[in-house]
């Protein structure tokens, strides 16, 4: 595939993003409408960069192409593309901060392939990633969503349906995950830092849903929460992802 | 008395409580669990029972969370059966007044809090009733299983294309056993084979180093890859010694929660999708919310 190896692509997403969100800024219509159609090109080649992360030479691995530092901004970019399309609201300008941000973040992370080992080459882990990083996903653009209320007063619960299916997709994510756990290593359920992290975020979560049925717990004390919850999935995810960066790579 | 107990124990605002405290919980045993990873993983294959009689108590100052996690988990249980027992009482008393298909909508939410129960009950009997054994094997290997005798007859690796940056990295590996009375099994890497109630998984340890063995077994790679490679790239095509010293070794494994829990997870899936679809749809800013 072309963008295989070529990480200048992923340069070049990061410069349509910047454009993007620098001349969304701007009120006039034309302005917007150019800000919008950069924003799709970019990410269109974004898309295609991560997929081109799965052709290894001859071979094609498919977990490179769901790697967290650079299948995020792709969910980030998709969940924007979708507020755009179905909210019709100026809140994915909002969500382009983050794209911008994690794309960011994307430039400065190793950008080889951990090559892929006989456990990694099922469905059920592509499946696992995949689920996992839409889930962060949708929490992110929670937070920002969230944020508004917090620190704008906006009154607005956008963020509780973006929490809920990051949270089902988050579940999607802990199933798909045991069963990949049970097919590679007999255990669905393992005692290790990894799973216990994603134990925790899920339970988080779970509790955020029971809120809203709390008298106590308004919109401004949910946002707060999820936004709390939010910045712990960084803090979580990105740890594992600087855990990460000194494995030994191919290319990049 | 009995019945503030019942109300307090089934209150939602516990449930969230023990969900937060269960979260706070877990992610502290992730912190220790990052300095002692070999200590917890010994939890995967052992009976919890046991594994508290060996190392629990010799080693509290570490492992004191597991039990304050357990706690959790048994009111988290409990909570979760009175919440629902007194939820869906009070949705069939008044069954009347809702149509078929909102009712449906309305018992989902006590359906899936039924299934997270049984998804507790399956972790819960792995945790008290998995037995698992670890065999090193190599060609020729025989043990026993379950009153047969089996024996490796044969090992087989597989490798990335010579053309591929993935070159002298294995692909698969398949290992073909033979039992006494001439059956052949064969294994490989995430094809575990059911054999007289157990499951036969193979899987590959990294030898144990002098100086700095506790550093590798503790390492753990985020996305669940083993940190060691199979085969030096630089070795020239020849099996390199890191490669030569790997040990294959075949896990085997009763999991009396298994069905259990994997019936229990894909129900609530489908249960989570229909609830939250009608309840939560994605794309609707003003949701509803079904008490």
């Amino acid at each position: 595939m072309f963008t295989s190896g070529h990480h200048f692509y992923l340069y070049l997403v990061f410069s349509l993003y910047f454009f993007s969100l620098f001349f969304s800024f701007w009120s006039k219509k034309k302005i917007s409408k150019l800000s919008f159609s950069l924003f799709v090109i970019g990410f269109g080649l974004n898309f295609l960069y991560i997929l081109g992360r799965g052709f290894v030479g001859t071979e094609i691995a498919l977990t490179p192409i769901v790697e967290g530092p650079f299948f995020l901004p792709v969910c980030l970019g998709l969940l924007t593309l979708f507020h755009f399309i179905f909210y019709q609201d100026d809140n994915w300008r909002l969500l382009l901060i983050l794209v911008f941000l994690f794309t960011l973040a994307a430039l400065f992370y190793p950008k080889g392939i951990i090559p892929p080992t006989p456990k990694k080459t099922t469905f059920w882990a592509v499946a696992f990633f995949c689920s996992e990083i839409m889930a962060h996903a949708c929490f992110l653009v929670g937070l920002v969503l969230a944020s508004q209320v917090v620190f704008f007063k906006k009154n607005s619960n956008a963020f509780h349906s973006y929490l809920v299916w990051g949270f089902v997709s988050y579940s999607v994510s802990q199933i798909v995950g045991a069963i990949w756990s049970y097919y590679g290593w007999g255990n669905t359920f393992s005692w290790s830092p990894r799973h216990l992290s994603s134990a925790s975020i899920w339970l988080l979560y779970a509790a955020y849903l029971h809120l809203p049925y709390l008298k106590e717990w308004n919109l401004k004390k949910r946002a707060l929460f999820a936004i709390g919850a939010s910045l712990f999935v960084i803090f979580i995810s990105y740890g594992h992802y600087f855990h990460e960066m000194g494995f030994k790579r191919i290319g990049g | 008395m009995l019945k503030r107990i019942w109300i307090f124990l089934g209150s939602l605002k516990l449930g969230c409580y023990l969900l937060w405290a269960g979260s706070v919980f877990i992610f502290v045993g992730s912190i220790y669990g990052q300095d002692k990873y070999a200590f917890f993983t010994k939890l995967n294959e052992m009976r919890v029972q046991d594994w508290f009689e060996q190392y629990f108590f010799p080693n509290w100052s570490i492992s004191w969370w597991i039990l304050v996690l357990f706690l959790i988990m048994f009111f988290l249980g409990l909570n979760t059966f009175i919440c629902t027992f007194n939820r869906l009482s009070t949705l069939f008393k008044t069954r009347k007044k809702y149509s078929t298909k909102k009712f449906i909508i309305r018992i989902l939410p006590s359906l899936i809090h039924f299934f997270f129960m049984l998804v507790m009950l399956g972790h819960f009997l792995t945790f008290v009733g998995i037995k698992c054994q670890r065999v090193s094997i190599q060609a020729g290997t025989k043990f026993q299983l379950a009153g047969d005798s089996l024996e490796v007859k044969e090992i087989q690796n597989y490798f990335y294309d010579k053309d591929s940056p993935l070159q002298n990295r294995i692909k698969q590996t398949v290992v073909k056993l033979t039992s006494a009375r001439g059956e052949k099994i064969y294994l490989s890497y995430l094809n575990p084979v059911e054999y007289k109630g157990f499951s036969l998984f193979l899987d590959m340890l990294k030898p144990k180093k002098k100086r700095n063995h506790q550093e590798d077994q503790e390492k753990e790679v985020c996305n669940k890859a083993p940190v060691y490679h199979f085969k030096d790239v630089a070795s020239k095509n020849e099996v390199s010694p890191l490669a030569t010293e790997r040990k294959l070794q075949i896990k085997i494994v009763s999991d009396p929660g298994l069905n259990l829990l994997v019936v229990s997870f894909f129900i609530i899936l489908f249960l989570m999708f229909g609830y939250f679809s009608s309840a939560t749809p994605f794309y609707r800013n003003n949701y509803t919310l079904s008490q």
